[in-house]
């Protein structure tokens, strides 16, 4: 049987008290279809007199959008788009990040170096910058996965440094009174024990990804989900945008889950020893 | 005793009032006008009827919201959070064709001010050249892919005749220098003169030449026009004055935009030549006049492109109701 997740509440001269999700009969499970129960009817009777449709489109019109456009095909095409972009975002911003979150991590001087450059250029708006990239690459899906991979690099980098950083001193001093390698103390012990901020860092990354992603598609390109809601933005048809929106929701959120079970799978031992 | 006093200061305070207000005019109505580009020379007539008094004169109060979004613009003008924007016609249609109630008023733009731009020593010298070539346009939507679409349908080609239509995004001029594409659909008053500052000569393939269709005017929505048509009326007198002047000074309506747009002074010369080369969109011996065919061209090219499915009565798109004798 699977262990339950235990939230420790310490009171102070009492034993410590254990609680479970499942002591509330599973509300992660249903609380969340109960809001999404209560905006669907509420949208749906702010809009059934169907007035201002152009601003706020109805939900069945939305779903009747929805199953048109999985009908013929476009929508997973602009899925698909997307889905390339975000990978290549992914691919080049985290593993940049990291090969140098882990240079920054070991060397003071790397970062007294190269640090403030890498605050700096993430204080450069998105939006700024994705035209400069267009310039420079011509537009298309590698442009907007390098767009999305200037937005993932800078939490994956932080999360690299923190992550490395935070490693047990005594735990190093074990490593080098065994006579372990760097390469041995990095795969051994740092990379392990950093792995849960990391997962974190990639957690956010992710999520980011989509958001950059979108940044491109919506200065230069002519499909994926961002280009989808800019098009149906321009052609006034609000159900077709909200389709690209909720889309794009749900591919930010299964990514995520996907990250998420990965990083339960990964982190496997660090429950083992509860 | 006490009470009559006060009364009688009250009533006298009041009578004041009354009196003082009788004696002034009616306060001007307070508009908003949105401008669907950011500060620019192209807004020259909007400049100098402000400056010079056009639309006090008809009774507004106008302060003007330069922005990008054009479709924000439009779609606030349609809830009436706005009521006045200059706006394209292509972008009228669209939002009809979904229910907003946004009405066209006044034809500023008489020419579609949309083009193709090649180097002036390409072998593309007119539109049926464009046949197996790379076309760059901004976006596949917006008033340059629907300008490109009905110069192609004048000309009896079809995009698929083209090699490429490229999105290359609104920064036009890079793109064209670095010949990433054999053609490229501008703003013909101010993207050839920007190429040509930037890098080489260039040869510009104008639309309105080939088709007809409507451009940038005012905008306003039922409700303004049925409860205060006489503002519409202010509004289209102002501007067509602000355009008259403009066309008669182009100097003076440079000096007049120095106030509005930043760092004018630095590029007078092609800026002296974007409101120039704009003269000649504008030109008409009525303005504000809407031609019926050109919206009808409009609306078949929307719908040719598959972007307008709904029907839409054009009878309520514009109206050439509103403008001066």
């Amino acid at each position: 049987m699977a262990q339950q997740p235990q939230h420790q509440i310490i009171v102070p001269g009492e034993q410590p008290l254990y609680v479970t999700f499942q002591r509330y009969g599973k509300p992660a499970t249903w609380l969340p279809l109960v809001v999404a129960f209560i905006a669907l009817a509420v949208w749906y009777l702010l809009t059934r007199d169907n007035t201002n449709a152009f601003i706020v489109a109805p939900p069945l019109k939305v779903a009747s959008q929805f199953l048109t456009s999985l009908g013929d095909g476009s929508l997973l095409a602009n899925v698909g788009t997307t889905l390339s972009e975000i990978g290549i975002g992914l691919l080049f911003g985290v593993g940049s990040a990291f090969v140098l979150g882990c240079g920054i991590a070991k060397s003071k001087v790397l970062e007294q170096a190269i640090g403030p450059y890498a605050v700096g250029f993430q204080a450069v708006p998105i939006v700024a910058i994705a035209p400069v990239l267009i310039r420079f690459l011509g537009p298309g899906l590698l442009t907007n996965g390098m767009i999305s991979a200037f937005v993932v690099f800078f939490p994956m980098l932080v999360s690299t440094i923190v992550g490395l950083r935070s490693v047990d001193p005594d735990l190093r001093e074990m490593m080098r009174a065994l006579k372990a390698t760097p390469w041995q103390t990095f795969t051994r012990l740092e990379l392990p024990a950093a792995m849960p901020i990391l997962f974190g860092g990639l957690k956010i990354s992710t999520i980011l990804a989509v958001v950059g992603t979108v940044v491109g598609e919506a200065v230069s390109s002519q499909s994926g989900l961002g280009f989808l809601i800019y098009y149906a933005r321009y052609t006034y048809d609000t159900s077709l945008v909200y389709v690209g929106i909720f889309t794009l929701t749900a591919l930010a959120l299964a990514l995520y889950e996907i990250v998420a079970r990965l990083e339960r799978r990964t982190l496997r031992w660090q429950h083992a020893g509860h | 005793m006490r009470n009559s006093r006060w009364l009688k200061i009250i009533s006298l305070t009041v009578l004041v009032l009354v009196i003082s207000a009788c004696g002034t005019p009616a306060a001007n109505t307070p508009i908003t006008l949105f401008l669907g580009y950011i500060p620019n020379v192209q807004f020259a007539p909007v400049y100098v009827a402000v400056e010079r008094g056009y639309f006090k004169a008809a009774g507004i109060d106008v302060k003007l919201e330069h922005s990008f979004d054009e479709t924000d613009g439009l779609t606030r003008i349609g809830t009436n959070q706005l009521q006045f924007g200059l706006v394209s016609g292509d972008q009228v249609v669209l939002a009809r064709a979904k229910g907003a109630p946004v009405v066209y008023v006044f034809r500023w733009y008489q020419r579609f001010p949309v083009g193709v731009v090649v180097p002036a020593d390409s072998s593309i010298v007119k539109p049926e050249d464009l046949a197996g070539k790379v076309v760059g346009v901004p976006a596949k939507y917006g008033a340059s892919y629907v300008g490109l679409q009905a110069l192609l349908s004048a000309v009896k080609l079809k995009e698929s005749d083209l090699k490429e239509v490229k999105v290359i995004g609104f920064d036009t001029a890079p793109i064209v220098c670095g010949k990433q594409v054999e053609a490229s659909v501008v703003y013909v008053a101010n993207e050839p003169a920007q190429i040509e500052q930037k890098c080489f000569k260039v040869r510009v393939i104008k639309i309105s030449d080939f088709a007809n269709i409507v451009s940038n005017g005012l905008v306003t929505n039922e409700k303004t026009i049925a409860d205060k048509p006489d503002l519409v009326r202010g509004m289209n007198s102002a501007l067509a004055h602000g355009l008259a002047d403009t066309i008669a000074d182009p100097k003076a309506a440079y000096d007049i935009s120095r106030k509005y747009v930043d760092k004018l002074a630095a590029d007078d010369a092609v800026q002296m030549a974007v409101l120039t080369d704009s003269l000649d969109l504008w030109k008409t011996d009525r303005f504000g006049y809407s031609d019926p065919a050109a919206w009808k061209l409009t609306l078949d090219t929307l719908q040719s492109m598959g972007l307008v499915t709904d029907p839409v009565d054009l009878t309520k798109v514009f109206s050439n109701d509103y403008l001066s004798k």
